[in-house]
């Protein structure tokens, strides 16, 4: 053990001397944690709004009345111009979208039932990712302008005799038909005309749009903030940073005639294969010690089950110690080595959304995925950050790590004995 | 001490090492010559037990090189400077010393010591990576010494060092015989291994073609000496002494040229210049292993 030990500290030793390698051990995963924790958070400023412009050819209350509506959201920032220069803005990449309330807006009649629509909505090419966002911003907002007038007594009730006015005038209408739909705008005038103002769209018919956010665990408040999300992508940034960093010194032992001479050396070779996976091993520890300190002291970061989170961490230390000698023998220089582990790793971390969310993969694509211990590993920090996971639930995953790890470990060892000193 | 005997290896592409046999006694500095790919460094990986022969056995001090406890007699140089760059001279030191088991007292002790012999100890603290070629070649010595071992194979420990350097590693060398160690050398500078040497082999296609003193060597490998004498009176007959005349300068090809001195003495004769060509180690080399290039 007391051999292990020196060989690791040594290791230890080197890679915090070696001050590129150590920033993207620790440096560039902490970095990538503030960087998306930040910005989805909104604690960089503003959260990110849509600008539009907004061109009313209906010039009348209910579309000045949406377009309050629309610029009273967080979402967009709403501009009302002519339509030339709306176009020209649009051109210049300055908005993302022109929108046009056409003439008849305003009545509501024809918004939803017409048969020619009554916004129209010219989105930037380069941002058609946008379109279907913005649409259901409308949709949502177009509803709430209709319920408003649906709300407003007065507004119903001069619509209703308008309507009534309408059917009277009506020369070709049948005179029995007239009479019906006469009979049901006259009811409709009266019914608007007994409502008080004060109460109405109170009761139950008027409900808002029964829309709530609830957290999938009642006994568990999910992520306060994006950095309990981020913090877990960080901390397999520095597992992988680490793996990568100690399979490259193994090859750079090998050619550089260090490990011959430990070869020839009074240990065996389980010792100077041990040693390297120990020194991985604690370098996983620190690491990740090291970055959810700062997640939990800086960032306000929740840490749901201290005892849960310790056996994920040896768990991780254990895998990405293994994932160290399958890459370090991917090639048999350090250039093919240092590709070949990036490469590798920056797949793992792909596939199992350590750089992409999962939500926006293809479904084959999120199957690979399983075969990623950076999707296991991010799963298990988050369950015992903030999922909530009880230790039956923290099973899988943490098993899933110790099982890659024993995989790679075993085939990398494998391989590295075969290869011999050359 | 070091025995060697009827060591046979392959690597699957005709034998590498082929029924190798000598013995480096305590006190005794033995070179392994040899050109490249000769089998020297598969030789040395086979003494110090990083591979097993497929023939014949290694001992040193009497054990199997393959045993760990074994290989606590052994100190290695090897060519490849095996190094820690990231590392102070002091705790490459430290570091080989405690994977050869000393204490933390002897270790202190023995660290200043071997950094003494290396002439490192105003750098000691100092990362490797801020050495120079000849610092990290004393280093490289220095870490092979750090136990103490009665065994030691240095692998070429002079490539690429300067003068000063390379004069320095030769005194420690010497000292290091003249405590009894056994040390097995290998090298491409034949007037290294004339120096430092008490007996040679030198191998090739992985057998020893021979071995024994630089001396014995040349006498059976070396060929004639040359004498040229420039200037040389013209009555002066040069057939009787088997020698050449071309224009101004005489040629004479002997086993023994203190017979042409002795005779242009005897005969009082004039001449203006005289150059004695011996064989020497590099000689005999090439008349052992050829004057095709290897690869």
């Amino acid at each position: 053990m007391n051999i292990l030990l020196t060989a690791a500290i040594k290791d230890l030793k080197l890679l915090t001397r070696d001050r590129v390698g150590f920033f993207f051990v620790i440096g560039f995963p902490l970095l990538m944690a503030l960087f998306f924790g930040s910005i989805f958070s909104g604690g960089g400023g503003a959260a990110g709004s849509m600008d539009i412009a907004l061109v009313d050819e209906d010039r009348t209350g209910g579309s000045a009345e949406f377009a309050k509506i629309l610029d009273a959201t967080d979402i967009l920032q709403v501009i009302t111009l002519d339509p030339a220069s709306a176009m020209e803005k649009l051109k210049k990449g300055d908005i993302t979208a022109v929108l046009v309330l056409k003439k008849g807006f305003g009545d509501g009649s024809g918004l939803f039932f017409g048969s020619e629509p009554l916004i129209e909505v010219t989105v930037d090419p380069s941002r058609k990712a946008e379109r279907e966002y913005l649409r259901g911003i409308l949709i949502q907002n177009a509803f709430e302008g209709l319920q408003k007038k649906f709300k407003d007594p007065g507004q119903m009730r001069s619509m209703a005799q308008q309507g009534l006015k309408e059917i009277q005038q009506s020369p070709g209408m049948d005179p029995a038909q007239k009479k019906i739909y006469g009979d049901f705008m006259t009811s409709l005038d009266t019914f608007y005309g007994g409502m008080d103002p004060k109460t109405s769209g109170k009761g139950s018919f008027f409900k808002e749009p029964a829309i709530r956010f609830v957290d999938f665990r009642k006994d568990q408040a999910g992520p306060r903030s994006y950095f309990e999300i981020s913090f877990p992508q960080a901390v397999m940034w520095g597992l992988v940073a680490c793996a990568a960093a100690f399979a490259l010194s193994l090859v750079q032992e090998r050619l550089r005639g260090t490990y011959l001479r430990l070869l020839m050396a009074p240990i065996g070779r389980a010792h100077i294969l041990g040693g390297k996976a120990l020194g991985c091993f604690l370098a996983c520890i620190l690491t990740m010690t090291l970055i959810l300190c700062v997640g939990v002291f800086l960032f306000k970061v929740r840490i749901g089950d201290p005892g849960l989170l310790l056996l994920v961490m040896l768990c991780a230390a254990f895998c990405f110690s293994g994932v160290m000698m399958f890459i370090s023998v991917l090639g048999r220089t350090e250039q093919a080595v240092g590709g070949a582990s990036w490469a590798l790793l920056l797949v793992f971390s792909m596939v199992g959304g350590g750089m992409i969310p999962l939500i926006i993969m293809p479904k084959w694509l999120i199957t690979v995925g399983h075969f990623s211990p950076v999707k296991w590993g991010i799963l298990a920090f988050e369950g015992a950050i903030w999922r909530g996971f009880s230790p039956a639930d923290m099973l899988l995953p943490c098993g899933m790590l110790l099982l890659f790890g024993l995989v790679f470990f075993s085939i990398g060892l494998t391989i590295f004995t075969r290869r011999g000193i050359a | 001490m070091i025995t060697v005997n009827d060591l046979r290896f392959s690597y699957g592409n005709g034998p590498a090492v082929d029924g190798v046999s000598f013995t480096v006694s305590a006190g005794e500095i033995f070179g392994l010559l040899g050109p490249n790919g000769a089998g020297k460094s598969t030789t040395i990986h086979l003494i110090g037990g990083v591979l097993s022969p497929a023939g014949g056995e290694v001992r040193l001090d009497g054990g199997d090189p393959k045993r760990p406890a074994t290989r606590r007699r052994l100190g290695v140089a090897p060519q490849t400077l095996s190094l820690y760059e990231g590392l102070t001279g002091e705790e490459n030191c430290a570091f080989f010393g405690r994977l050869n088991g000393l204490s933390s007292k002897l270790l202190k002790e023995r660290t200043a010591r071997a950094i003494d012999l290396a002439g490192l100890t105003d750098r000691a603290r100092d990362r490797v990576s801020a050495y120079s070629g000849g610092m990290k070649r004393r280093l490289n010595l220095a870490v092979a010494l750090i136990h103490d071992p009665p065994i030691l194979l240095l692998d070429e420990p002079t490539v690429g060092v300067d003068p000063q350097s390379r004069n320095h590693l030769f005194d420690s060398i010497e000292a290091l015989r003249g405590e009894g160690r056994a040390i097995l050398f290998t090298t491409h500078y034949m007037e290294e291994a004339q120096r430092l040497c008490d007996r040679v082999a030198v191998m090739d296609h992985g057998k020893i073609m021979d071995s024994g003193s630089v001396d014995g060597l040349i006498a059976r490998h070396g060929g004639p000496s040359v004498v040229e004498v420039e200037g040389l009176d013209r009555s002066f007959a040069v057939e009787p002494l088997e020698g050449t005349r071309n224009g101004d300068l005489c040629r004479f090809e002997t086993p023994n040229p203190m017979i042409v001195l002795q005779a242009l003495a005897d005969r009082k004769a004039a001449y203006t210049g005289l150059r004695i060509h011996r064989a020497d180690l590099e000689t005999v080399f090439l008349n052992l292993t050829g004057r095709r290039l290897r690869d």
